[in-house]
């Protein structure tokens, strides 16, 4: 089920709604959350319970010691092996040379990774275990976040799961925030990736023949990736507190980022967190270094990591090349932070955003020989300007609109700021929980000319 | 007020959310307008206009000075003129010396997925004056694909534009499809009892047509074309439940065609054989067998009253058919079927007074080879299917001059 659809919306009322006044909680969020992922089709389903069912077998029939962690690792890493990466390590491909099963199961990658923190986490010490299936089935499943995250760990929620069966959960009061984060992810979805959505896919669809317009093609999938994912993650981080439970935030103005460092540490943070702390970490703390070379270690982890994140986002060897690329970029980020000046940020900032626009093509592109392809037309600088004929905006008007996207980027990230809380604070009211509704309600009836999935729903 | 408060609570929060609400309505229309007045039309979220009203000797009509930006398959301006015409403002009165073309047709010649100035009437019009003809070539089409609306649509705005030639065009499929017989939408020929066919209006016991007169129908119309997000909630409420909710099955079938893997060559050619010859065989019975027989009488009914009607008001006639299959040149015996389908027809217009143009052979002529029809229709990656896109309004365009040079004798320098 889609969060900009009017079923997710009544699906939400209705929750919000039962939590404030109607009896056992736990069981309405768990009802609610079957429904949710009910709408993806029995297949998916069927996975997914087999999947909880498995990692509640790990945690009741295996000590929790190393082998409760090999244990985990096979049931999870071994389910997106088995429907995700299946078809690249046969070498089998589909359509224009893609590796990506059709039938891969709604946010197997997500819950993969959650179940695998959970296992981890409770044998590390780091927090207890679920008291109950019921209380282990909701922390899986819990409906805003089951499908592309925020990759939750048990610390984060798994308390306030257990408090929600206690009877004992929070009940937030700032309704208008977790409205507000909705519209905001609304608006992120539906006015803005929705819209780029058709622009790009022409472009990449077209092969484009001028750079101008390999490079508008790329600069837009940027900011269509990041509005539909950043917007997702809005939508989930506002339906969850809306019934009680704070998730982490996913995104941090990462176009705002004057390193590639930094880009990373504002980009799908959820992730970036799970794999410094479940991947980077013990890669870089192996002992199969002497001391001297600890640092190249220490920079073949990062790179290592990187790659194993391209290849999470997606079966194929350009998402590979992808995450390769970001991970080498840091490493030589790194450097030059240590053996050079550092250079104006506004260089650094340029730098950052024109390396991350130019490898997304390959994370747009269906193969990794389209994607030199298209970036053979970027650097290449040929066409020129475009003429202007067929109805064709002029570019004047593309670069005001690019010009406009950077904006938009830079007034959310003035929204983050904490006097815009204590403005909620003084507006909650049912004038604006009123308001707030009634926006976010237009937005998911906003015709669609086109049907345009939240991307990370792919992965 | 205090009172209120006291006396009900709930009541009171319950009115100043519905105020929140309407404050919403307020805002999302504020930015749906502004969308629209500004060049941000041309990416983000806009609601498609509905640029006419129901009307009862028509069925459905544009609206003289609509407007609004055409979302469906590529987005364009479009704006209905004073007339009533997907058209540039034209004067009633012909000017002294002007050559005045009627372009009839369905949504392939309304063109709304172009801006007015990129359909192929306007390009072939300002090739045409460039060219020293003192011409102008007037769009009075109307989407909808029953050939009976051209003719409802030249009587009611064509001929008091006093035209000296109509270029009607329409598919070879619409005499086909039964929408001559049908009057549940638009006006159609209908058994009078007698075995006679005589005009009938069966869409004027529609809801819409009944109540469009009165107050409520013509503040609901006002709402529609003026509100975009009043025409908004209208629209996706005559959705389907599944697809209104947006659940997944429902999407799934809105889904962007993924292309598959073409067929062989050899087996290529024998498909396109198979399917023209498919596609022919209706037609051949329709128009040379005069097969099913109510069928033809509607069609012949159709061209009786499309010549009468143009012979009264001394309007020549060229009507274009397009989409007559060209099969490919090893397919000799569709190729000998579509040689008979013509022959067929073009007796029957020729014998009523007006002059068929095989219009799909008209277009493969100007882009070389049938095989290049398709790439005239369809957007970015909807190309080939379609409506026309701009290298088809071109085409077209073309096609058109060719037919329109050999009818106009005089060039401005001259006059009429």
């Amino acid at each position: 089920m889609a969060f900009n659809s009017l079923a997710y919306a009544v699906l939400l009322t209705f929750s919000v709604a039962w939590m404030r006044v109607g009896p056992w909680p736990a069981l309405m969020l768990i009802l609610a959350s079957i429904v949710f992922y009910a709408a993806a089709g029995p297949f998916d389903m069927l996975v997914f319970i087999g999947a909880v069912a498995l990692n509640w077998l790990v945690q009741i029939a295996v000590p929790a010691d190393r082998r409760r962690i090999w244990a985990a690792v096979i049931v999870n890493i071994g389910l997106i092996g088995y429907f995700k990466y299946r078809n690249m390590l046969l070498g089998q491909t589909g359509l224009a040379g893609s590796f990506v099963d059709t039938a891969l199961p709604l946010g197997i990658s997500f819950y993969s990774f959650q179940a695998l923190a959970y296992h981890i986490d409770i044998v590390r010490g780091r927090n207890g275990p679920a008291r109950s299936f019921p209380e282990f089935f909701l922390f899986k499943a819990f409906f805003p976040q089951l499908i592309a995250g925020p990759i939750v760990r048990p610390n984060q929620t798994l308390p306030q799961i257990q408090r929600v069966f206690n009877d004992k959960w929070r009940r937030h009061r700032l309704l208008v925030f977790g409205l507000g984060l909705i519209v905001l992810g609304l608006t992120k979805k539906v006015v803005l990736a929705d819209s780029l959505a058709p622009v790009v896919d022409d472009i990449f669809y077209d092969r484009p023949e001028s750079a101008y317009l390999a490079w508008l093609g790329a600069v837009l999938f940027t900011f269509q990736i990041y509005f539909d994912f950043s917007g997702y993650s809005d939508i989930a981080i506002g339906s969850a507190y809306l019934l009680g439970i704070r998730l982490p935030r996913n995104f941090a103005s990462p176009f705002l980022a004057g390193s590639i460092q930094q880009l990373w540490q504002r980009w799908h943070i959820t992730l970036t967190q799970f794999l410094r702390d479940y991947l980077f970490i013990p890669l870089a703390d192996l002992r199969v270094a002497s001391r001297r070379y600890r640092v190249v270690q220490h920079f073949c982890a990062i790179v290592v990591t990187m790659t194993l994140c391209g290849l999470w986002h997606g079966a194929g060897w350009n998402f590979v090349l992808w995450g390769a690329l970001q991970g080498i970029a840091m490493v030589f980020a790194a450097l030059w932070s240590r053996y050079l000046p550092v250079p104006p940020a506004v260089v650094g900032w340029a730098a950052t955003i024109i390396f991350f626009v130019a490898t997304l093509v390959f994370f747009r592109s269906p193969n990794l020989a389209y994607a030199f392809d298209y970036l053979g037309t970027m650097l290449s600088f040929r066409g020129g300007l475009p003429a202007a004929v067929d109805d064709a905006a002029p570019p004047w008007e593309v670069a005001a609109g690019v010009a406009g996207l950077f904006a938009l980027h830079w007034v959310e990230f003035r929204l983050q700021e904490p006097r815009v809380l204590s403005i909620l604070r003084r507006i909650e009211g049912p004038v604006s929980r009123g308001f707030l509704a009634g926006v976010a309600l237009l937005l998911i009836l906003i015709p669609a000319t086109n049907v345009n999935p939240f991307i990370y729903f792919r992965f | 007020m205090m009172s209120f408060r006291r006396s009900s609570p709930a009541l009171a929060h319950l009115c100043r959310f519905a105020v929140g609400g309407i404050l919403a309505v307020v805002a999302v229309e504020a930015g749906l307008r502004l969308i629209e007045e500004t060049p941000l039309w041309r990416v983000l979220p806009v609601v498609q206009p509905i640029p006419g009203q129901p009307d009862k000797d028509f069925g459905f009509d544009s609206t003289p000075g609509a407007s609004g930006i055409w979302t469906t398959e590529h987005r364009a301006r479009l704006q209905v003129n004073s007339l009533g015409l997907r058209d540039v403002e034209r004067a009633v009165a012909k000017p002294a010396g002007t050559f005045r073309v009627g372009l009839l047709g369905d949504s392939m010649v309304e063109a709304a997925q172009v801006s007015q100035q990129a359909t192929f009437g306007a390009l072939a019009e300002r090739r045409l004056r460039a060219d020293g003809y003192n011409v102008e070539l007037i769009n009075l089409a109307i989407a909808g694909p029953s050939p009976i609306r051209q003719l409802w649509r030249l009587e009611k705005r064509g001929y008091r534009l006093d035209l000296d030639l109509v270029m009607a065009n329409s598919t070879a499929g619409s005499f086909l499809s039964g929408l001559l017989l049908d009057d549940s939408e638009t006006p159609a020929y209908v058994d009078a009892g007698n075995g006679q066919l005589v005009v009938g209006y069966g869409f004027r016991q529609r809801f819409s047509q009944r109540h469009a007169e009165g107050l409520p129908g013509r503040l609901f119309i006002a709402l529609y074309q003026s509100s975009p997000v009043f025409r908004m909630l209208y629209l996706r409420s005559k959705e389907p439940w599944p697809i209104l909710l947006g659940l997944p099955a429902a999407q799934s079938t809105a889904q962007r065609p993924t292309p598959g893997p073409a067929p062989p060559d050899s087996d290529a050619s024998r498909l396109a054989c198979d399917q023209a010859r498919a596609a022919l065989d209706p037609m051949i019975h329709l128009w040379r067998d005069h097969h099913p027989e109510l069928l033809w009488a509607a069609t012949a009914r159709f061209l009786d009253d499309f010549a009468e009607s143009t012979r009264s008001h001394g309007v020549r006639v060229f009507y274009a058919i397009r989409d007559i299959p060209l099969p490919p040149a090893d397919c000799p015996l569709p190729t000998a079927v579509r040689a008979d389908l013509l022959l067929n027809m073009d007796r029957q217009f020729t014998s009523r007074g007006m002059q068929l143009i095989d219009w799909s052979a008209s277009i493969s002529q100007v882009v070389g080879s049938p095989a290049n029809v398709p790439r005239l229709h369809g957007f970015g990656m909807h190309k080939g299917a379609g409506h026309l896109n701009f290298d088809g309004h071109r085409a077209w365009a073309s096609a058109l001059i060719d037919v329109l040079r050999r009818e106009l004798p005089v060039r401005a320098s001259s006059d009429k």
